[in-house]
């Protein structure tokens, strides 16, 4: 196993050079500049003042190659020390990220737990209470919920909990308090999504003549169904809910804005509009970074949930018997 | 069974791990002020520099509660009154000006001296300091003040900062040289680029001096601490020379990126000034309370169209400009926003009243389509389609647009990109097939020398006058530092008269000759109609009863001070 | 060869099947027919709008709900918006047809050959796949609108391109669990080649999943539009899209409800129906006479 995961790795690491170098290409290719972006934006002069030009680019980096500039940013990402961003000069980029990515995860995390609560009892019970009522009406209700934007979702929980009933702040990161709505958009739409794979999963499952072959025993059919069901439904769960948890911790920008949460995602779409190179970069690897390791997290939980995985051709565990053959 | 329970076991040390990561990585940042008396929640444009010499919105903030400068807006905003400076006389010739500057400390307790304000002018005209936007905004106001030396300071054709007219003759006293009289400039002190910056700590922490607990400040208020993207909260700087006059004991800042929910944060009472978006004001006019509560200040922005460089020269043609100029029906244009009027006029008439006499225009379709067939596009046939180029979806431009086919029989269209494509695009050259403006906003000025000599200023004619065929010989001296004097050379005929006529005014010392002068030059500007006005925004904001002090002003992107504010906020 | 005949058969009563177990399914087979209804309503857009979608009238801007024979009002320019809700029901059904079709073959393309012969092939080509997961989208789509525009088909093209690896690494994962059945080992037995198997064994097992992702892609899809519209990248107006109109309806959702909530139920029956659809799919495409 520690073969499989230290040429995961490797892969890890030659895979985020590659995102490096890409993002670094797309990011020159992608029209518009920092310097001249945010003079625009913030209502600066209409024309620059040419005098200043050469001093500008020297600034951003513009006068040396672009290989060199690469190169200088790649080592910074080594040394751990990437400099400032453009656009928060007195913030470095992994300063930003270190003090800004604990809550955008924090948020995902719960969000997901939120998800996880909710979908898995329900989607098991529909699942087992097949086109029932006990089927069909949560998962309406829990389908509902997916029909919403997140935004969306969350615009309408400010409007119910926060206007309409004053129970909660509409903004502001001051609190626990602060984190309840948030959560709730992410984790209710994530929920949906989640309900339909448990249920759709565990249906798979149920029809699996191994289950039907301990029905056949004479087992008690909840110990059946806790112990074979439940079990190797999770494994399409899993698949699932890793890359959800990444996506969720990389993708949530609008619930940041709409709540005024300090997180990471705001800083990535604001270094991707106004091209500010070394906080896109960072944030980019980072976020690449997180998505590679949940993979590989989740490949690690596939073989311990199903032996066929670990075993099988081109499972972890097989590595060893493979090299164990003359 | 083992494999079940292990993983079990395996998933309920991974849920409470989880939840423990999650809530302790959490970061809260709890000091608001909540509502006790004598506090003021405000939503403020979410900031990402307080230096006063990066043009940002953070320079706002600067000059509005953290720093104090030479001189202060005075209530009415069209004048002075003594700040750091608690005198100062010109010279007879109106060229000098010598400020006394009265005894005061910075928040550290270290005395405010003449040598900071130096010091500080000159980090803003080094041209190796130029951050984004500090030489291309905050700077550029420096050309229109007129000090001796500054604009070749700036451009790296003077190195002697000995030859720049700013002089601190001693610990309290600063001298200013001006190369011209200009009637403006003590108003002009009042900019953010102009205030004072702590010499000893920035040389100190160079990059982290805007952290709060790095925080000195000579202003009103000091950041006591700031959540970068969230919030940011202020608390009375105990060094203030005036701190009697400090009425507040906080104040907090929500820092947003999505201005558009400030109503629904004023309504459930999370912030008790916001600046209104447009949707909402018709619905807080309608309701009793609220409308009470709803402040305006007049033509805070002017909306307007910029004339794009094309190879096809359909828009070199004055007679097509002016065409399009006329025909564009601002009546009905302003029904697609309920905080927008007409604008006739580059210099807006609400502020100063006879502007559109002077130096406007008056539509009028006939001659619209008259001035096409002159042109040779008799009913719009031949004319390409006319675009505007914007970097989010407006209303009023697809009302503009709308306007134009109907009214010449043309066809127009909104381009709407995204905001680095939008920025690279408008100083290219366009395609043979694409014609047309980028539409613009920009922030109110207090006076005619103002709006003429800084807004829409020769140097900025001159480019936009530069033709098709000169173009790329523009980006190319550009690219090499001499785009400014190559615009100069290639300037159009009526763009040159007018740069000489703002030179004539600004040289005149007679303010109220001067103010005639500049409204030539204004009125000769409108006529090339290479600048077009479309509409005012009249800005709205909303204070919650129980604050007091809040002097709206004409002229800054945040027009009021934090300094005269109370509030009896918090005591039911 | 009697195999060949008998595996025909097989595969043709395993659709009658399932099309006969998505019958019973009510609440499928009432989203079908809805999804279908709203097709033939995107295609009718022309007929079936009582305005053009771009006819502005300034002298009824904002007009609520039944007023100036308007049934749900007009927008900021006076357009109507019933007509544009209809108009942008065939924008979004182009961006989310585009984009699950432009997802799916490259998925299919990547994920089969990855899954069903792992070693080295796969590691290769989930690396490719992994970064195409960590790419900034962002930036992505703003290239790939730069050159081929803000057209329906653009936007449609850039979400397939950026979000098929979610559908890849399922399809991969699905090549990966079902290559270790019985019938696969079977069907070696029997002499069939990698592609037979892969394609006529272990595909039309995996096609249950891949059918509900793609009836979730189509949401998916429309709602990621409207997350790009957010941002200033969805497709270009004046064409009507209901991430457009979202985004602008829910800055005047107190003001003028009326621009906002049609438009969202519309949006959420879409979102719905499509699903239930790829439920019922799913439930019909399990139980295989095995």
């Amino acid at each position: 196993m520690l073969l499989f995961v230290g040429k995961r790795l490797l892969r890890i690491v030659l895979s985020l050079i590659a995102v490096s170098i890409i993002t670094f290409l797309l990011l020159q290719a992608a029209p518009g500049n920092f310097a001249d972006i945010s003079r625009i934006i913030s209502g600066g002069a209409v024309t620059s003042d040419s005098g200043a030009t050469a001093a500008l680019q020297s600034r951003y980096g513009a006068d040396v190659p672009l290989v060199q500039q690469y190169l200088k940013f790649m080592w910074g990402v080594l040394t751990l020390d990437m400099g400032p961003s453009y656009k928060y000069p007195s913030l470095d980029v992994e300063e930003i990220i270190a003090g800004a990515f604990p809550i955008s995860a924090g948020l995902a995390i719960l969000g997901t737990l939120l998800a996880l609560v909710l979908a898995i009892p329900l989607g098991a019970l529909a699942a087992l209470r097949r086109n029932t009522a006990l089927d069909h009406a949560p998962m309406f209700l829990i389908t509902v919920l997916h029909a919403l934007p997140s935004y969306l979702f969350g615009v309408m929980l400010v409007l119910i909990f926060a206007v309409g009933l004053g129970w909660l702040p509409t903004s502001g990161w001051d609190g626990p308090q602060n984190a309840i709505l948030p959560v709730m958009a992410l984790g209710l739409t994530a929920a949906s999504v989640l309900a339909r794979y448990v249920r759709s999963s565990m249906l798979e499952v149920l029809n699996e003549e191994y289950i039907t072959a301990a029905h056949a025993k004479g087992g008690r059919p909840s110990t059946v169904v806790m112990r074979h069901a439940l079990r190797n439904s999770l494994i399409p769960l899993v698949t699932f809910t890793g890359p959800m948890l990444a996506t969720l911790m990389t993708g949530t920008v609008f619930i940041e804005w709409l709540f005024q949460v300090p997180g990471l995602g705001t800083y990535f779409a604001d270094a991707a509009r106004t091209r500010d190179m070394p906080l896109l970069m960072g944030t980019t690897l980072f976020f690449a970074l997180i998505i590679m390791l949940t993979n590989l997290i989740v490949d690690l939980l596939y073989g311990f949930l199903d032996p066929r995985i670990r075993f099988g051709e081109g499972g972890w565990a097989s590595w060893r018997r493979q090299r164990s053959k003359p | 069974m083992t494999l079940r329970s292990t993983a079990r076991r395996r998933a309920a040390i991974a849920t409470g791990l989880s939840l423990v990561v999650a809530l302790s990585g959490c970061g809260f940042s709890d000091d608001s002020g909540g509502g006790k008396p004598g506090t003021v929640t405000m939503e403020y444009t979410n900031v990402s520099s307080l230096d006063p010499q990066r043009v940002s919105w953070g320079m706002w903030l600067d000059a509005s509660a953290l720093f104090e400068g030479l001189v202060v807006p005075n209530k009415k905003g069209d004048g002075v009154e003594p700040g750091v400076a608690q005198k100062w006389e010109p010279s007879a010739d109106k060229r000098t000006y010598t400020f006394h500057l009265r005894d005061s400390k910075w928040s550290d307790g270290k005395p405010v001296t003449a040598q900071d304000f130096a010091w500080s002018y000159q980090r803003l005209l080094t041209p190796s300091n130029s951050q984004a936007g500090t030489t291309q905004g905050a700077a550029s106001y420096l050309p229109g003040l007129g000090l001796k030396g500054a604009t070749e300071f700036l451009a790296g054709t003077l190195t002697d900062w000995s030859q720049v007219g700013v002089k601190a003759k001693d610990d309290r006293t600063l001298v200013l040289t001006l190369a011209t009289p200009n009637s403006d400039f003590l108003l002009g002190l009042t900019h953010p680029s102009m205030l004072p910056l702590p010499k000893h700590l920035l040389e100190a922490e160079p990059q982290e001096w805007q952290k709060a607990e790095n925080w000195v400040g000579n202003g009103p208020f000091t950041l006591k601490s700031w959540t970068v993207n969230s919030s940011m909260t202020l608390v009375p700087n105990k060094q203030y020379w005036d701190k009697g006059n400090v009425k507040l004991s906080q104040v907090d800042l929500n820092l947003t990126e999505d201005p558009k929910q400030a109503g629904v944060h004023f309504t459930s009472k999370d912030a008790d000034i916001v600046t209104l978006p447009q949707p909402d004001v018709r619905r807080f006019q309608q309701d009793d309370t609220l409308a009470k509560q709803l402040v305006s200040v007049p033509d805070s922005y002017s909306n307007y169209l910029a004339v794009l460089h094309s190879q096809n020269p359909a828009l070199e043609d004055v007679r097509v400009r002016e065409a399009l100029a006329l025909a564009m029906d601002r009546e009905k244009v302003v029904k697609t926003c309920v905080d927008c009027r007409p604008s006739y006029s580059l210099v807006p008439e609400k502020s100063l009243p006879g502007a559109r006499k002077a130096a406007g225009l008056e539509e009028d379709v006939k001659r619209a389509k008259q001035l096409l067939a002159d042109a040779g596009f008799p009913g719009g046939a031949g004319l390409p389609q006319v675009r505007i180029l914007a970097s989010q979806p407006n209303a009023a431009l697809e009302a503009i647009v709308d306007n134009w086919q109907r009214n010449l029989g043309i066809s127009a269209a909104v381009d709407v990109v995204e905001t680095g494509v939008y920025v690279e695009r408008r100083e290219q050259l366009q395609a043979p097939d694409y014609i047309g403006f980028y539409a613009g906003a920009f922030a109110a000025q207090p006076t005619w020398r103002a709006w003429t000599a800084t807004q829409w200023d020769p140097t900025a004619m001159q480019v936009f006058s530069v033709s098709g065929a000169d173009w790329p010989g523009y980006l190319a001296a550009k690219g090499g530092g001499t785009g400014l004097a190559y615009a100069k050379q290639h300037a159009s005929p009526e763009i040159t008269q007018f740069t000489e006529q703002v030179t004539e005014a600004g040289g005149e010392p007679d303010s109220a000759a001067a103010e005639k002068l500049f409204q030539q030059a204004a009125r000769t500007r409108q006529d090339t109609y290479l600048v077009i006005p479309t509409t005012y925004v009249d800005q709205y904001y909303v204070v919650r009863s129980g604050i007091g002090g809040v002097d709206m002003r004409l002229g800054y992107l945040l027009p009021f001070t934090f300094k005269g504010v109370t509030s009896e906020l918090g005591t039911n | 060869m009697a195999e060949a005949a008998v595996e025909a058969v097989r595969a043709e009563s395993q659709w009658r099947l399932a099309w006969r177990r998505f019958r019973t399914h009510q609440l499928a087979l009432a989203s079908l027919v809805l999804c279908v209804i709203l097709v033939l309503v995107a295609i009718l857009a022309p007929v079936l709008a009582p305005y053009h979608y771009a006819a502005t009238d300034y002298e009824h801007v904002l007009a609520g709900y039944g007023e100036s024979g308007h049934l749900f009002g007009t927008d900021q320019l006076g357009r109507d918006v019933l007509s544009r809700m209809i108009y942008s029901l065939r924008t979004a059904f182009l961006v989310a047809f585009t984009s699950q079709v432009a997802g799916l073959v490259l998925a299919l393309a990547i994920g089969v050959p990855a899954g069903y012969l792992g070693g080295r092939f796969d590691q290769i080509l989930m690396a490719g796949t992994d970064v195409m997961f960590a790419f900034p989208a962002y930036l992505f789509t703003i290239i790939l609108v730069t050159v081929v525009g803000s057209s329906s088909w653009a936007v449609g093209l850039a979400i397939g391109v950026a979000t098929f690896a979610v559908l890849t690494r399922l399809i991969r994962g699905q090549l990966i669990a079902l290559k270790v059945r019985d019938f696969v080992e079977a069907g070696r037995a029997m002499g069939a080649g990698g592609v037979t198997i892969a394609c006529r064994y272990i595909l039309p097992n995996a096609l249950g999943p891949i059918l509900v992702t793609l009836a979730f892609g189509v949401p998916a899809a429309i709602i990621t539009e409207s997350g790009l519209a957010l941002l200033g990248l969805g497709v270009a107006p004046p064409t009507p899209s209901w991430g457009g109109m979202i985004s602008e309806g829910k800055d005047l959702m107190l003001a003028s409800p009326h621009l906002l909530v049609p438009t969202t139920v519309l949006f959420g029956l879409t979102v719905l129906a499509f699903s239930w659809v790829g439920d019922g799919l799913r439930d019909a495409f399990d139980v295989s006479a095995r």
